[in-house]
């Protein structure tokens, strides 16, 4: 579908770019997005049942450009 | 140092040969090996009164005490469940700070040749036997595990294993893995999707989306299977469900904040104050935890020749210590997706 131009470097990175995002469209799922709201039940190590709610501190990543 | 003591003043040091008083050589105060030490406990509960319809926020503060370091906890809420309380020194240090050396057997004429010999006893003989012979694929570091994590484990009994077969027990693993469900490990299992992008083409299109494509084969995990998985997996008893914040006390009195983990961290602290403040879900007064996510991502060569690559989304708990989670061998990185490459299908 491409040729070999002065686009296709611009056009592949287009392409990375908007994979990454797709990825994690698929992977914040709707389970995840009532859990992150609503929190979740689970049993605990010690015995005990706790609600957690899911937070995102820290992203670190790239799209591999080349 | 151990064997380096600081003497005594009022003991005179002993003469040289020469009749002059001998000198105590020591090593420099910079040389002192501290053996690490997990924080402070936390002090004792105090009954609270019982106050109705509060409707400002009341925190009960809880400052631990210090640690030879000089570190103190203070958590914003009593915490209620203490991972640090049952710290061991061997999970603070790779080199065990209780550990003792045997003395070398004085009477050398008198010893024996016979079978435990050169090692303490029959058990420790018949182990370093097997490590010694047969296979040499047991390496000194699963040895070490065999038996610090299996064979003295309080609940390991030679007796449990009556006509153990490794192979059967191996097919109840599998089966059990297979026919999971409602199992904490159900739902954490791989999936594979296809990625729909849009590429823009160089022609008009009226409609502004572009030339849509489709890439095979991302295979990726639900994220809410894998922290289910994580909280039941047996590094869960590390993590800090709640925040705290870090001081370390000058010796003249002031106090100096310590950022070191992420739940000691302000941004923690502040997640987990309004969770608190947020109202409770519908008939349920458990405790409401932060589960701190860190994300990461990076494309890896598999192969120093060729060009096998893999681009992995992995995911780290912010809930666990960095000295833990840092550790290759923790376990506490969980893969949650790897993405397909673009390269491949244009």
């Amino acid at each position: 579908m491409l040729t070999a131009g002065s686009q296709r470097a611009v056009i592949l990175t287009h392409c990375r770019r908007e994979l990454m995002q797709e990825v994690w469209n698929i992977l914040i799922d709707d389970e995840f997005i009532a859990a992150y709201q609503h929190g979740f039940v689970a049993l605990c190590h010690d015995g005990q049942s706790r609600r957690f709610y899911p937070r995102l501190f820290t992203y670190s990543a790239d799209y591999p450009e080349k | 140092m151990p064997g380096l003591r600081t003497p005594s003043p009022s003991r005179s040091p002993p003469l040289t040969n020469a009749g002059r008083p001998g000198r105590y050589y020591r090593l420099p105060k910079r040389y002192d090996d501290l053996p690490p030490e997990p924080p402070a406990p936390l002090p004792p509960p105090t009954p609270v009164p019982v106050i109705r319809r509060v409707i400002l926020h009341v925190r009960d503060t809880i400052r631990t005490s210090l640690n030879r370091f000089g570190l103190l906890r203070e958590y914003p809420h009593r915490p209620s469940y203490d991972p640090d309380a049952s710290l061991e020194s061997e999970d603070l240090a790779n080199w065990d700070a209780s550990r003792t050396f045997e003395p070398s057997d004085s009477n050398p004429t008198a010893r024996s040749f016979l079978p435990p010999w050169p090692f303490r006893n029959m058990s420790v003989f018949l182990l370093m036997e097997w490590l010694n012979s047969g296979s040499n694929l047991k390496s000194v570091g699963e040895t070490d595990r065999l038996v610090n994590g299996v064979l003295r484990h309080p609940e390991f009994k030679a007796s449990d294993f009556e006509g153990f077969s490794t192979h059967r027990e191996n097919q109840r693993l599998d089966k059990a893995d297979a026919d999971a469900v409602g199992t904490p490990f159900s739902g954490d299992g791989w999936s594979t999707s296809a990625v729909h992008i849009s590429v823009p083409t160089g022609q008009k299109d009226p409609t502004g989306t572009g030339h849509s494509f489709t890439i095979q084969g991302l295979h990726h995990r639900s994220l809410l299977g894998v922290l289910k998985a994580a909280l039941a997996d047996v590094s869960s008893k590390r993590f800090h469900f709640s925040p705290f914040k870090h001081f370390r006390v000058l010796s003249f009195g002031r106090k100096e904040r310590c950022y070191d983990e992420v739940y000691t961290s302000d941004a923690f602290l502040q997640a987990d104050d309004t969770l608190q403040k947020q109202k409770n879900e519908l008939n349920c007064n458990l405790e409401k935890v932060v589960l701190g996510l860190m994300l990461w991502s990076d494309s890896t060569h598999l192969a120093n020749f060729g060009n096998a690559k893999a681009w992995p989304i992995y995911l780290y708990f912010a809930n666990l210590s960095k000295y833990i989670r840092a550790k290759p061998t923790s376990g506490s990185s969980h893969h949650i997706a790897y993405i397909p490459s673009v390269s491949v299908g244009i």
